[in-house]
C-alpha cells in the first residue's frame, strides 16, 4: 500500500502493540508480498476495524477478531501491520464508481 | 487433485454440473453431505476438505452433478492452490455457482461471493447459512435485502439442521438451467472493469453494514470463554494433555474387548472355510497357503487395526469438528516456528498417534509446501495404534516393576516417556530437515479459529469411519493378503532341514546383535510391513518354527518363550526403540509417495526414522555391552 505523508500515516502503531481486549482500524500492512496478498483476499483493507482477541500461552501467535471472523498471525508478521486509534478516512464504495474515496 | 467431471457423467444427456464454493468453516461440507448423502466419492483421504468431492443429488426426476470446492476465503490468481478451482469455474464446465456463507462472518464471506459473480459467466446463488447462530452472536442478516443489494438470489438454510436444504437444491437445479443473461440485476458481471481486491473488500463491508442489524446478542462471549480455558497458560496446556490421555484410555479400553471378539468370530470363520476346503477334496498345501497364510494374515490385520482406529478418529474427528484443534495449533506454534516448522504440525503429529498414513495426508491442511514436508516426512516418527499394543506389552513384560498400582504406573511411566521422546525427536527432526534438505524461508501463518460447533453425529461417523478408518482398512488389507501368502510359503518351505524364514532370520543375525536384537526380531520388523499389529505374532512365529501366526495364549507364555531366546532387559529396550523409529508400514509409504511428492520422498521417510532408531540402538547396546558384558 502507498506510504503518504498525510496525518492519519504519523499516529500508527503495530498490531503488536495492541493489548487484548484493544482495538484499533487497519492502517497498513508492510508485511512480505505473499502474506500481503493473502491479508487482502480476507479483508484486512485500510479503515477495518480490528480488535486483538487472544494471545497464545508461549506468548506467539495473536488472534485478532477482524470481519466477524478471528484470524491468528505469528508476532514477527503482526509487528509489520499497523492501526490507528481513529477510523480516519471513509472506506465506502458501492461497486460503480471508478474511485474508492479515501479522506485524511 | 482432480477437477474435470468424469466422461460419463458428462455422457448422460449432458448432466448438469453445480459447484458448491465457500469460505473454510461455513458449513459447506455439512451442505454437500446433506444434499448428496452418500452419493459421494472423496477419492482421497480429507484432513479437512481440502481435496475434491464430487457427488450427485436428484431434483424433479433430474440428476445433477455437485462439485465440493475445498474451502477458500478468496479466488484471486496469485492464490496458486486456488488456481486449479479458479480454472474449472471458468472452464464453462459449470452450470452454477452455489457460495455458501455464514451469516455471522458475511463482511468477510462476501468477498469471495462478490470475486465469484465478478469472473463466472454463469449464474451465482448465494446460500446463507448458520442465521440462528448468527442471531445469538449479535448480527441479524436481512436476506431479503441481501439478494437486492447483490442482484442474485439468496436462499438461507440451516445446513446442520438440515433445514432449508429441499430450497438450496431446488435453486441449484433451476439456476443451473440458465444462464448469466438471466441475471440481470447482478451487481458484478465479468464483461465489468475488474475491481482491486481492496475495491471488493470495501464493498462486501458497505453491503454487509446495509443488510445486517445488531441484535441483543453477544458477539463472542461464550467462544470467548471457552478460548480463555482451552488457551490460557496453565490450562490451556493441562487440558490438551488430560485430553490426549482420556482419548488413549478410551481408546485402548474399547479396542481390546472389540479386538478379541473379532478374532474369535474369524477364527470360527477359519476353521468351518478349513473343513470346507478338505471337504471339497483341496490339498493341504492349498488350504495352507489361503487359509493359514492370505486369511489369518488379513484377518487378524483387521481385528487388531479397526477397533482402535475406529474409536481414536471418532474422538479425534469430534475434537476437529467441534473447534477444538485450531486452538491447539495456536497453543503450539511457537515452539514449531522454532524449527521453521508450522504448528498445525501438532494436529498432524495427534492424527499420527492414531495412524500414520491418516496423519500423513492430513498434511494438507499445511498451507506451505515446505512445512508441509517436514510434517509429512516426520510424522512416522509418532507411534500409530498399531504399535502402542506392542509397546504396551513390551513394558508390561520387561520395564514394569512391582506389582498393583506401582506396576500400573511404572508401565504409565514408561509410556509417557516414550511418548516423550518421540516428540522431542520430531521437533529435532524437523529442525534438522528444515537445515539441510527442506530449506527456506518461514512461510506466512495465517490460521482462523472458528466458532465452535456441536457436530452432526451422522456427520462425524461418515468422515471418521467412512473417509478415514475404512479407507485405511482397504489399503491394509491389499498389502496384508498378499504379505500372508509371502510369509506362509517361506514359513513352509524348507531347505533341507530349516525354512526359509529360519534362514533368512539367520542371515540377518550378524546386523541384528549390532543393534542389540537379533535375526528373527529384524525379520520380523521387515514382515511385519503391512501393520505393526502383528510384529508380536510374526517373532513368535518365527521362534517357535512354527508354519503359522498363532494365537498368544497368555502374555506370559510369551515372556517365557523370549527369555529362552536369550532375550534382557536391554534387548526389550532395544525393541522398544526401534518399534517407535523404523520404517513406515506399507500404507503409510503409499501416503507419503502421493502426499510427498514421488518415490524420492517417500524413500527419504522410510530412511529418516530408521536411520534414527539404528542409531539409538546401537548406542543403547553399545553402552549396555561395555557396562555390563
Amino acid at each position: 500500500m502507498q506510504q503518504r505523508t498525510d496525518p492519519y500515516n504519523e499516529k500508527k502503531r503495530p498490531l503488536t502493540k495492541l493489548s487484548e481486549g484493544e482495538g484499533g482500524w487497519l492502517c497498513t500492512i508492510e508485511t512480505t508480498h505473499p502474506l500481503y496478498e493473502r491479508l487482502i483476499d480476507l479483508g484486512w483493507t485500510r479503515g477495518t476495524p480490528i480488535r486483538c482477541e487472544l494471545v497464545s500461552p508461549l506468548g506467539d501467535p495473536i488472534a485478532y477478531a477482524i470481519r466477524g471472523g478471528v484470524i491468528a498471525l505469528r508476532r514477527q508478521d503482526a509487528r509489520e501491520i499497523f492501526v490507528n486509534d481513529e477510523k480516519g478516512g471513509g472506506n465506502e464504495y458501492d461497486g460503480r464508481s471508478e474511485r474508492q474515496s479515501t479522506g485524511a | 487433485m482432480n477437477m474435470m467431471v468424469e466422461a460419463k457423467d458428462r455422457a448422460q444427456a449432458r448432466e448438469r454440473v453445480i459447484a458448491l464454493a465457500g469460505n473454510p468453516n461455513v458449513g459447506k461440507s455439512t451442505l454437500f453431505n446433506a444434499l448428496t448423502g452418500l452419493h459421494q466419492h472423496t477419492g482421497n483421504w480429507t484432513g479437512k476438505t481440502v481435496s475434491c468431492a464430487t457427488g450427485h443429488f436428484r431434483h424433479a426426476g433430474r440428476r445433477y452433478t455437485l462439485v465440493d470446492l475445498p474451502g477458500t476465503y478468496s479466488m484471486t490468481p496469485h492464490a496458486a492452490e486456488e488456481g486449479q478451482a479458479r480454472d474449472f469455474l471458468c472452464s464453462g464446465e459449470v452450470d452454477t455457482i452455489g457460495v455458501v456463507c455464514d451469516a455471522g462472518a458475511l463482511e468477510r464471506n462476501l468477498i469471495l461471493v462478490l470475486q465469484l459473480m465478478q469472473m463466472s459467466h454463469c449464474p451465482v446463488v448465494v446460500i446463507l447459512n448458520f442465521q440462528r447462530e448468527a442471531k445469538r452472536r449479535g448480527v441479524d442478516v436481512n436476506a431479503g435485502q441481501l439478494a437486492s443489494a447483490l442482484g442474485v438470489p439468496v436462499v438461507e438454510t440451516e445446513a446442520r439442521e438440515g433445514e432449508g436444504v429441499e430450497e438450496v437444491a431446488s435453486l441449484l437445479a433451476a439456476w443451473s438451467g440458465k444462464a448469466l443473461q438471466d441475471q440481470q440485476e447482478r451487481l458484478l458481471r465479468p464483461e465489468q472493469r475488474e475491481n482491486t481486491p481492496e475495491q471488493l473488500a470495501a464493498l462486501a463491508t458497505t453491503i454487509a453494514a446495509k443488510v445486517s442489524e445488531e441484535t441483543q446478542g453477544n458477539k463472542r462471549a461464550r467462544d470467548a470463554r471457552w478460548d480463555r480455558l482451552l488457551t490460557g497458560k496453565w490450562t490451556g496446556f493441562a487440558l490438551m494433555l488430560a485430553m490426549l490421555g482420556l482419548i488413549f484410555w478410551l481408546t485402548m479400553a474399547g479396542a481390546n474387548g472389540l479386538s478379541d471378539a473379532m478374532m474369535t468370530l474369524f477364527s470360527r470363520c477359519e476353521a468351518w472355510l478349513a473343513s470346507a476346503l478338505t471337504g471339497v477334496g483341496a490339498p493341504p498345501w492349498l488350504t495352507g497357503a489361503l487359509l493359514f497364510g492370505v486369511f489369518r494374515t488379513s484377518t487378524w490385520v483387521i481385528s487388531v487395526m479397526l477397533p482402535p482406529m475406529i474409536i481414536f478418529f471418532l474422538l479425534f474427528t469430534f475434537l476437529e469438528d467441534v473447534g477444538y484443534l485450531p486452538r491447539v495449533a495456536f497453543c503450539l506454534d511457537r515452539t514449531f516456528c522454532r524449527c521453521h516448522a508450522c504448528g498445525k504440525q501438532a494436529l498432524t503429529m495427534c492424527m499420527g498417534l492414531g495412524c500414520n498414513a491418516v496423519g500423513v495426508t492430513g498434511c494438507r491442511i499445511i498451507d506451505s509446501p515446505r512445512e508441509r514436508r517436514i510434517a509429512i516426512l516426520t510424522n512416522s516418527l509418532m507411534p500409530c495404534n498399531g504399535r502402542f499394543p506392542t509397546l504396551i506389552a513390551l513394558i508390561g513384560l520387561f520395564l514394569a516393576t512391582g506389582s498393583g498400582m506401582v506396576r500400573t504406573l511404572t508401565s504409565a511411566f514408561s509410556l509417557t516417556l516414550a511418548l516423550v521422546l518421540c516428540v522431542a525427536i520430531t521437533f529435532g527432526a524437523s529442525r534438522l530437515l528444515s537445515a539441510t534438505l527442506l530449506r527456506g524461508e518461514a512461510s506466512s501463518f495465517v490460521l482462523e479459529l472458528p466458532p465452535y460447533r456441536m457436530p452432526r453425529v451422522g456427520e462425524l461417523i461418515v468422515r471418521s469411519v467412512w473417509n478415514r478408518t475404512l479407507f485405511v482398512l482397504g489399503r491394509a488389507l491389499a498389502v496384508a493378503a498378499p504379505a500372508g501368502l509371502a510369509l506362509w510359503l517361506l514359513a513352509n518351505i524348507h531347505l533341507g532341514e530349516v525354512s526359509l524364514l529360519a534362514l533368512i532370520a539367520t542371515a540377518l543375525d550378524p546386523i541384528g546383535r549390532v543393534l542389540g536384537m537379533d535375526g528373527v526380531i529384524l525379520l520380523a520388523f521387515v514382515l511385519s510391513l503391512p501393520a505393526n499389529e502383528i510384529f508380536i505374532p510374526i517373532m513368535i512365529m518365527i521362534y517357535r518354527a512354527g508354519g503359522t501366526l498363532e494365537p498368544l495364549g497368555s502374555l506370559m507364555g510369551v515372556k517365557d518363550i523370549l527369555v529362552s531366546q536369550g532375550w534382557t532387559v536391554t534387548t526389550a529396550i532395544c525393541v522398544l526403540l526401534f518399534m517407535l523409529f523404523h520404517w513406515p508400514c506399507a500404507t503409510t509409504i503409499q501416503a507419503l509417495r502421493r502426499e510427498g511428492g514421488g518415490l524420492r520422498w517417500a524413500l527419504i521417510g522410510c530412511l529418516l526414522p530408521t536411520l534414527i532408531g539404528a542409531i539409538l540402538c546401537l548406542a543403547v547396546a553399545t553402552v549396555s555391552h561395555l557396562v555390563g558384558g
